[in-house]
């Protein structure tokens, strides 16, 4: 009786870059030391894929899950970042095949939202329904558990991640109490740029591709590895925010319900994070005082203007612990072992939705 | 920022490997390494009793790693001299920033059978300085609490008990096994056992074996889980008497018994009793039989099948992986940390049984014990926060514990002799009685102190004859208990029970103090117009020491209701003055009391509707003096049936009726004067009499 989790491998630079395989990777060597074993499979190309019969993927699935025996419980992480269709409904159910398998999924993200934010009906997306495969789901917060449950048809029991762990134990810089914002993107949004009136210095850190010309106190600091953005923060705040028109077109709205990473990049860093009064994340940020909510981010200069470095130092106090949890992988321990407590175990008095 | 836990080093190696205190803190220290929590390593230090300097010295070395920021657990007791333990806590408590767990491996004071004061016990008094607790399970944590321990708690559930060790397949036998952690002293209740019984451990020399049962004794724990091939694992029955000072059958109530580790680490069905804390969980999940004793375990075992068995078995084994990696302390650590720093709250021991409330209620009052079937009170009892209940008729309850939302009142044996319900505390609990099935109350009251007359042996005829010669000291000790608006209510023992006028309790409706019931029409009408009967009460049991026979009448005249016309609702009151009633009069104690009475007649006929001029008023012996004072106080038609006029009858030779003088002999003139006043027509009034 084993406990897994997938562990997906990709291109050196791809595992460095993209947030998704980045997270993923983490997740899995984090609960490495509480017993899990890593389910390890290849970043399949969908060009391969799309070529291969069903008896092609079967034997590659059954390379894949060689090692799960009878009884084992094994965490997904979702999505797979295979994008296939027919080849992920086929890895999931060849584990349920196995004969009292138990399999949760670990939701990072939910593709069809990320990319539309149309209102429609998303029970029939297969990022959705695929779902209702799992004997447990694992949401990211509260907040989304409700949305997969009312919005997309998701009936599976539920436990709540809260946040995504991004363990950094490299160099910090300590924080000065300094008027002024960051903010880390895969790819800058010239939008959200135009749509910045506030005059509170602003630091963008990410490949710019589309902007040519911005205001002085706006600074674009390029493109960085992952592991050296920590060691960047001199003081300041971490805007969590999307704007409109990126390159997922339903991100503005995802974005009020998801455990975004550079909201966990910004608490490794022991940097005070903004995020909107409708983040998923506002009220615990504003009840525990390690951050600002706002409405809008042009508020921020009138807000600064108020705060003091008192308060700013006591935000750097309170945000202390949660630097910790999410540098040690905190939160997807805690969400495995409760995913055993409730598969495995048989004790339901902690699910986020029954 | 560091993550601490401590861990106790014995000086013998193998104490480490069979004494379960200190496997259990090995266990926990070694499972937390994948937590990244980093160990304080102390152990029995000699020569610390009166070297405070040592101990300091050797607290502040030990304590020096931990920072500002760090969250340190301290496996607690830390079995080791009191000062030391006392001054290593307050040194963390002292050090800024510094959080603090206590990880509570036992509780000395509930393994002991005296008494202990909650407020001033050491170890819960230490208890207290903790920020989080984490417990045993949530029996401990409940029991803590209502020893008001207010630190926030975690349950942990079970004890791990890391093993990864061969075991062997289970097999379908019908036999037992046991590990002692003591020498097994007594076994004379096995005497008629059938079922296989193997104790893994020691016994005393003299010890008689019962035919069903053979010793095997062990190394080290960890030798243990390869050996059981199949059968049950027994934890905890009292007819397993191990040699220890503890008092371990009550504490099993609370703790997670260190064989209950090794048997989930094997693999091993369970068979626990049902006051254990992990019956609930057995019986839920299907891992093993909860038996009230061990009387009927063959019979039991005898109707199992091999399928039975078999799904107890898989049953267990995700709580063999759990418990044999570490699973339990670690995931009760990551909440810990959810709590303590996150400053979430979801994840706590919550009281879901009220457990807190009802002691705290408990505590708080004192208590009627009142019999369901006449009202009659059978004792006035405390429950003291040491588990002791005192007061009066308290000859066969001695204890009361919390279970679920019940209260147990229990022998001096702890044999369970009443069972009250706690689930709604703004009405007086009910409850029966184990052996009778008697249907019982527990009344509370505002009462602060318990009051009684104790009558000499001699002169006590347990009923309010004990009052009545004229020249008794205790009449005249009633009279001014009277005028102080006391009464008697219950018996025990030579002891009448003394009880405020306002906090009778007959389970009436009370209207400015005044008892009543309303009994609604036996057959309505919508033709007819609604009436009103107000029924004053018979004195036919004057001298019971039940309150409620005295003032509201032994008999209530129940089918009244199916003589009356329809639409008729029937007014039943008390009279609840002095210490038998006063004819429903005034009286110096209680100079509205005919104003509160006709007050409620006006209340009550509001209610339901009635109007006045439906009213009357009806009585026989003092319910018609009664009827015929309140008739004619309130212009109401009258039907007296032999109204008392005159009581020397009652108090020519003795005070029967204990009125003393508060009221007259002879109503003649009282009535005489109202009947010239009333503006009620003669036929208005109709008395009977058969003189």
């Amino acid at each position: 009786m084993s406990y897994w989790i997938t562990y997906i491998t990709d291109e050196p630079w791809k595992s460095k870059t993209a947030s998704g395989i980045i997270a993923n990777q983490l997740a899995a060597k984090a609960v490495i030391p509480l017993g899990f074993k890593r389910l390890t499979y290849p970043r399949l190309p969908v060009q391969t894929l799309r070529e291969e019969s069903w008896s092609d993927r079967q034997t590659r699935i059954e390379a894949m899950i060689s090692g799960v025996q009878a009884g084992d419980t094994v965490i997904v992480q979702y999505p797979t970042w295979i994008n296939h269709l027919n080849f992920e409904m086929q890895f999931f159910d060849c584990l349920k095949k196995i004969p009292n398998v138990k399999l949760a999924a670990l939701v990072w993200d939910i593709l069809s939202w990320v990319q539309d934010d149309r209102e429609r009906d998303y029970k029939g997306d297969p990022s959705l329904w695929l779902l209702n495969k799992f004997d447990l789901v694992i949401a990211a917060n509260a907040k989304m558990a409700r949305r997969l449950r009312e919005e997309g048809g998701v009936t599976r029991p539920m436990l709540a991640m809260d946040l995504t762990d991004l363990p950094y134990h490299g160099p910090l810089i300590e924080k000065k109490f300094e008027k002024r914002l960051y903010y880390v993107s895969t790819v800058i949004n010239p939008n959200m740029l135009a749509d910045y009136q506030a005059k509170t210095p602003f630091y963008i850190i990410g490949p710019n591709w589309a902007v040519k010309e911005h205001p002085e106190h706006i600074h674009l600091v390029g493109q960085k590895m992952s592991d050296e953005i920590p060691g960047l923060f001199t003081g300041g705040f971490g805007v969590v925010s999307y704007g409109r028109g990126g390159t997922y077109k339903g991100m503005l709205h995802y974005g009020e319900y998801n455990n975004p990473m550079k909201l966990s990049l910004y608490l490794a860093s022991g940097l005070p994070p903004i995020v909107l009064a409708n983040s998923a994340h506002a009220k615990w940020i504003q009840e525990r005082g390690i951050g600002l909510v706002l409405n809008e981010l042009n508020e921020i200069d009138d807000v600064l203007a108020k705060l003091s470095a008192a308060d700013y130092h006591t935000m750097l106090e309170h945000l202390k612990p949660w630097q910790r949890a999410v540098s040690n992988g905190y939160f997807v321990k805690r969400a495995c072992l409760e995913a055993i407590r409730v598969l495995n175990l048989r004790c339901f008095d902690q699910l986020t939705l029954l | 920022m560091t993550y601490w836990i401590t861990r106790f080093a014995s000086q013998r190696p193998l104490d480490e490997k069979n004494q379960a205190a200190f496997v259990v803190n090995q266990t926990n220290a070694a499972a937390l390494a994948a937590l990244d929590f980093q160990e304080i390593n102390y152990t029995s230090f000699p020569n610390l009793s009166n070297h405070w300097e040592r101990r300091a010295k050797l607290i502040d070395t030990l304590m020096a790693p931990v920072q500002a920021g760090d969250v340190v657990v301290v496996q607690f007791p830390l079995w080791m001299q009191l000062n030391f333990q006392s001054e290593m806590i307050e040194a963390l408590k002292r050090k800024k920033d510094v959080k603090l767990i206590g990880l509570i491996n036992a509780v000395i004071p509930y393994m002991h059978a005296a008494p202990y004061d909650r407020a001033t016990d050491f170890f819960l008094t230490q208890m207290r300085k903790f920020d989080l607790l984490i417990t045993a399970n949530d029996a401990m944590s409940r029991k803590l609490q209502q020893d008001q321990i207010e630190v926030p708690m975690l349950s942990l559930m079970f004890n791990d008990f890391l093993y990864q060790g061969p075991d062997q397949e289970k097999k379908f036998v019908k036999k037992l096994v046991y590990v002692a952690e003591h020498p097994i002293k007594d076994l004379t209740d096995l005497s008629n056992l059938k079922t296989p019984l193997k104790i893994y451990g020691k016994k005393v020399e003299k010890l008689v074996i019962p035919e069903a049962v053979t010793f095997c004794e062990y190394r080290t724990f960890e030798q243990l889980p390869a050996l059981f091939d199949g059968g049950f694992g027994l934890i905890n029955a009292p007819e397993i008497q191990e040699q220890s000072r503890d008092d371990l059958d009550n504490y099993h109530q609370y703790d997670n018994p260190f064989s209950l580790s090794v048997f989930l680490a094997a693999g091993l069905p369970l068979i626990v009793l049902s006051n254990s804390p992990h019956a609930a969980w057995v019986s839920g999940h299907g891992a093993g039989l909860v038996l009230k004793d061990l009387t009927d375990l063959d019979v039991t075992l005898e109707n199992l099948s091999q399928e039975d068995y078999q799904s107890m078995v898989t049953a267990i084994r995700p709580y063999q992986e759990a418990v044999s990696s570490g699973f339990f302390i670690k995931r009760t650590l990551l909440n810990a940390i959810r709590v303590l720093e996150l400053g979430y709250d979801d994840v706590l021991f919550k009281d879901e049984a009220g457990t807190k409330a009802a002691s705290n209620f408990l505590e708080k009052h004192l208590f009627y014990l009142t019999r369901v079937e006449n009202y009659q009170k059978e004792g006035i009892w405390r429950f003291l926060p040491t588990g002791q209940v005192t007061g009066l008729g308290t000859e066969n309850v001695q204890k009361w514990r919390l279970q679920d939302k019940r209260l147990l009142l229990l022998d001096e044996n702890d044999g369970v002799n009443a069972v009250f319900d706690l689930t709604d505390l703004s009405k007086p609990l009910t409850g029966r009685a184990v052996q009778t099935n008697a249907a019982y109350l527990l009344v509370a009251t505002d009462l602060t102190e318990i009051e009684s007359l104790e009558i000499e042996f001699e002169e006590d005829r347990r009923d309010l004859s004990s009052f009545t010669a004229y020249d008794s000291s205790y009449r005249e000790t009633l009279r001014q208990l009277a005028l102080a608006g006391k009464i008697i209510d219950g018996y025990f023992q030579q002891h009448y029970f003394i009880v405020p006028n306002t906090q009778l309790y007959f389970g009436m409706k009370n209207f400015n103090n005044i008892p009543y019931e309303v009994e609604k029409p036996v057959r309505e009408s919508a033709n007819q117009v609604k009436k009103l009967i107000v029924l004053f009460p018979l004195l036919n049991a004057p001298l019971s020491t039940n309150a409620r026979d005295r003032l509201f009448g032994a008999g209530r005249f129940a089918s009244l209701g199916h003589y009356a016309p329809e639409n008729t609702y029937i007014l039943r009151l008390a009279d609840n003055n002095l210490i038998t009633g006063s004819y429903l009069m005034n009286t110096e104690n209680a100079p509205d009391y005919e104003q509160r009475l006709q007050d409620l007649i006006h209340q009550v006929a509001t209610d339901y509707g009635v109007s006045q001029r439906h009213i009357v008023t009806f009585g026989n012996s003092r319910g018609a003096s009664a009827a015929l004072l309140h008739g004619l106080l309130g212009n109401y038609p009258i039907v007296a049936v032999d109204p008392v006029i005159s009581r020397t009858a009652w108090t020519n030779e003795k005070d029967e009726h204990l009125m003393f003088d508060f009221i007259p002999q002879d109503f003649t003139n009282r009535f005489n004067h109202l009947l010239e006043k009333t503006a009620l027509p003669a036929e208005k009034i109709k008395i009977f009499t058969n003189e």
